[in-house]
């Protein structure tokens, strides 16, 4: 049976999130970029980066751990700590405080809907899972680093710092700031919902769903999860979706995958029916 | 095909483009960008440095301060030195490292300095030189050099 979903007009954003996005972006992004002066750094690079440490060098799994994750220690203690929110209160860093995926979505807002690129065809978690392994074991298994690469974490912070700091343009204008900015602009300003790039490339963020994935199995952590009973299977919830988490089935009931969902909870507010819900189960 | 078959198809095709397009950018290595590292290290032998074989060359270095001193120039005649330091808007009470026309003030021991170096596209090569700016002595000097390139360099 088809479901009839009618055609969506601007997605919604509640104003916590638009508050909590602009905090993560004036802590973490130049000018002022609090958190990383606190810690010695400018930019999310350096201690501040919450991804190099996962990759597994050459030499083994366990090899050059410890000075890997003292030289990101931010970066390491900060995904640690998402890590512990997402597995007891859904992914709040990816979808209320990340300042990457966050000034992403606030830029494409700006963009024409016709203009943006939909990824929603994609089976995502399938794409994201098997590029993560291959971010974290590339280097193990003999087939590359990938590295700081098309980083959305360098390419974000250089851009808010670039009117200001000449560094900052000489590696956006290189090659691989140019192609590092044509990933960001295609995956994260011109997408359709701002977060291609957090749902299909980011390692911090294919981390997190995995833990809210399997924690969403236990009914006492608080996830957005919704009632098959309650759904009437208007399709609201899935228009307002970034991150194409939500779709309909087969009975035109709402179906959730936990892996993708970032707890923005903006289906919550959409559903008119209850059948959405942030909380236990 | 039903419906379950072709599902599942989907999945494998993005399982397998997801690997190739990581794979993909993991070798992936684009010209007139290259990153190394050198040790500021008294008394060590001279670096080198090869960079691309022709046009301009942005040279991303990590100088780690190994040197003992907090005040630490990096120097290159015809060649433009750049930095993301400093912070834009400085917290109070906070050292920052200050970074102005290529000295860097404030080094804490043991830090990585990001320096951009850019050559232009007629330049075959350079020297450069990392200065104790406290008393004007050259800690370390690096060739740069116009040749094939093989990837991250550490000096």
């Amino acid at each position: 049976m088809a479901c009839a979903i009618t055609e969506r007009t601007e997605r919604p954003f509640s104003s916590l999130r638009r508050w909590t996005i602009a905090a993560g972006m004036v802590l973490f992004l130049s000018p002022l970029a609090l958190v990383p002066q606190l810690v010695g750094e400018v930019n999310m690079c350096g201690a501040v980066c919450p991804r190099l440490f996962m990759i597994i060098p050459s030499s083994g799994v366990l090899a050059g751990l410890r000075d890997k994750v003292a030289a990101e220690w931010f970066g390491a203690s900060l995904v640690a700590v998402s890590l512990l929110v997402t597995f007891f209160l859904g992914r709040l860093w990816c979808g209320h405080l990340c300042p990457i995926g966050g000034a992403s979505e606030y830029v494409s807002r700006l963009v024409p809907r016709r203009l943006r690129i939909s990824f929603a065809f994609l089976a995502a978690p399938w794409f994201r899972y098997a590029y993560f392994a291959v971010f974290v074991a590339g280097v193990w298994l003999g087939i590359g680093a990938i590295g700081c690469k098309l980083c959305n974490y360098r390419i974000i912070p250089f851009l808010a710092g670039a009117p200001f700091v000449p560094g900052y343009r000489t590696y956006l204008l290189s090659s691989v700031g140019l192609a590092g900015l044509m990933t960001v602009v295609l995956t994260g300003f011109l997408a359709d919902g701002g977060r291609a790039y957090c749902s299909l490339l980011c390692p911090v963020g294919a981390l997190d769903g995995i833990v809210n994935a399997l924690s969403a199995k236990l009914g006492w952590t608080a996830k957005t999860r919704t009632d098959p009973e309650l759904c009437v299977g208007c399709g609201e919830c899935v228009k307002a979706c970034m991150v194409s988490a939500l779709e309909l089935d087969d009975e035109c009931k709402s179906r959730r995958d936990q892996s993708s969902c970032m707890s923005c909870k903006e289906c919550v507010k959409v559903c008119a029916h209850g059948a959405i819900r942030y909380g236990r189960s | 095909m039903s419906d379950q078959t072709r599902a599942w198809l989907l999945r494998l095709v993005c399982a397998a483009v997801g690997s190739a397009a990581a794979s993909g950018f993991a070798r992936m290595s684009l010209p007139g960008y290259l990153h190394g590292s050198v040790q500021a290290v008294r008394g060590a032998e001279p670096a080198t440095l090869t960079v691309g074989e022709s046009g301009r060359q942005v040279l991303a270095l990590s100088i780690v301060n190994a040197a003992g001193t907090r005040d630490l120039s990096v120097r290159m005649d015809g060649a433009r030195v750049t930095s993301w330091l400093p912070a834009v808007v400085r917290l109070p009470g906070l050292a920052g490292i200050g970074f102005e026309e290529g000295r860097f003030k404030a080094v804490p021991p043991g830090k990585k300095l990001p320096v951009y170096v850019v050559l232009a596209a007629d330049q075959a090569r350079a020297r450069l030189e990392l200065v104790d700016a406290s008393d004007g002595s050259v800690i370390r000097s690096a060739q740069i050099a116009r040749g094939k390139v093989h990837g991250l360099r550490h000096h």
